[in-house]
């Protein structure tokens, strides 16, 4: 009898275990989804989000350019 | 005995277990296996407290820091990148548990939809305009600002765009202005009120001799300065949108081309194409000393209505298990020495301004910048670039007149 109830609270906790698993995973697909629909909602598909990207861009070619001309490392 | 011991001690076990799956279904905290998307969005439901936090590195685990970045701020040596950014961190107790590893962003809204999508980055380098997006997404968390020794010399014009719910999630590292590079031997405003003004855009003397950033958001603050004066350009009503609309339109007229790269507009000028550009303090600064501008009288323009000022810095990933050791590497960004380092080798401004004008080399880059003289940086001389609301009108506004 005792090993029978020890048994039938094993099977309920692993089920409980696994429903919650599975739940969390649920969870935390659906609020990632939730996530990226709220951003691209949020954002016009004609934001470029190019200012930083463009200034990046032109640092690195700047300076790239600035060693090749003086032939000389620039030392911070 | 021992049998009794041993299913008493297997149904504490199995109710704890169980407790444990309960907390975890009811979207606890603890999970070793949750990946950084799950964290995130973990994390962006607790963000909007304000609640204090208190990081301890030395509990963190010993893995590799991600840092999410531009180009020019990584580890790399000089020319490429920007080891004296990441110095203090790298020489400190957690330089080598936790290596810094990087990786570039493309743009702003590349970054934000790679870390909604889990892309897993401890540190992130996003501007201005975007750090509200970033907080609403849950993708970032409060700054352990306790971890920042020199945060106080960060003043609070340039921490208001990351104060969020009362909690700041945004450390400015890398600021700097946008405005009017113009050839004062030939660019007068007296048609246009006598004074350095906004509406030089539409002044037809100049047709064809002017550029502007490519940006609809910024095309639209540009016109909204010259139609209402020294007031916020990042928000407007509708009907302010479209008028701004409208006069960009006009300013279109004189434009000879909206610029994607400010190189580009930079070698415009200076071979003689245009006399009046939009740029940032490098561009500027480079028109200024390029050989063919000697003896030219070229000027960065402040415009009575002001400048605008684009505000980039380091945020927190919601993500993170090491938090404490990224603010660590963010305080190392926030020194007086890595402020000074933009400034010599970008000529931007830094977020950090205590001690900072001692040690810039190039004394010249202060004065021209107004880097001793706060004022210059906020409103009315200088509008941050936050998000611009209503968003969606900005942006559609500019791009109608970019395509127009």
């Amino acid at each position: 009898m005792r090993a029978l109830v020890v048994t039938l609270v094993a099977v309920v906790v692993m089920a409980g275990s696994a429903v919650a698993v599975a739940q969390r995973a649920d969870t935390s697909a659906s609020t990632r989804a939730r996530m990226i629909t709220a951003l691209t909602t949020a954002t016009s598909p004609d934001d470029c989000g190019c200012t930083a990207a463009t200034r990046a861009k032109d640092r690195v070619a700047n300076r790239a350019t600035a060693e090749a001309s003086t032939n000389t490392k620039i030392v911070p | 005995m021992d049998a009794r011991m041993n299913r008493q001690g297997f149904i504490a076990l199995t109710g704890a277990t169980t407790l444990a799956a309960f907390l975890a279904a009811c979207g606890g905290s603890s999970s070793g296996d949750s990946d950084a998307g799950s964290s995130a969005a973990a994390g962006g439901g607790d963000t909007s407290a304000a609640a204090p936090v208190g990081f301890d590195p030395a509990t963190e685990p010993d893995a590799p820091l991600l840092v999410f970045t531009w180009s020019g701020y990584d580890e790399s040596p000089v020319p490429d990148g920007a080891p004296w950014m990441w110095q203090e961190y790298t020489d400190g107790p957690y330089g080598a548990k936790s290596p810094l590893k990087f990786t570039f962003l493309d743009d702003d809204t590349q970054a934000l939809a790679k870390v909604a999508s889990g892309f897993a980055a401890d540190i992130i380098h996003p501007c201005g305009g975007y750090i509200q997006k970033w907080k609403e997404a849950g993708l970032i968390q409060p700054l352990d600002v306790a971890l920042l020794p020199d945060w106080d010399g960060v003043p609070e014009s340039l921490k208001a765009p990351g104060l969020i719910d009362g909690a700041y999630y945004h450390l400015p590292f890398d600021v700097g202005f946008t405005s009017l590079t113009y050839d004062a031997d030939a660019v007068d405003f007296s048609k246009v009120g006598g004074e350095e003004s906004w509406k030089i855009l539409l002044d037809d003397r100049y047709k064809g001799q002017s550029s502007l950033f490519n940006g609809p958001d910024e095309i639209i603050e540009y016109a909204a300065l010259a139609n209402r004066g020294a007031k916020d350009p990042t928000v407007l009503t509708i009907e302010e949108i479209a008028a701004a609309k409208e006069t960009a339109l006009l300013m279109k007229q004189n434009v000879r081309n909206y610029w994607t790269s400010q190189n580009d507009t930079v070698n415009d000028f200076v071979n003689g194409n245009i006399l009046i550009t939009a740029t940032w303090p490098d561009g500027y600064w480079k028109i200024k000393n390029h050989p063919k501008m000697k003896g030219r009288n070229i000027q960065y323009m402040q415009p009575i209505e002001g400048r605008l000022t684009w505000i980039c810095g380091l945020v927190l990933s919601a993500a993170s298990k090491q938090p404490g050791r990224a603010m660590l590497a963010m305080a190392a960004a926030n020194t007086p020495a890595a402020g000074a380092a933009v400034t010599d080798n970008y000529q931007y401004a830094s977020g950090q301004k205590a001690g900072v004008s001692e040690l810039i080399k190039n004394k010249e880059l202060i004065t021209a910048f107004g880097l001793d003289d706060p004022a210059l940086w906020e409103p009315p001389m200088a509008w941050p670039q936050k998000a611009v609301s209503p968003y969606k009108e900005y942006i559609a506004a500019g791009q109608e007149v970019i395509n127009a």
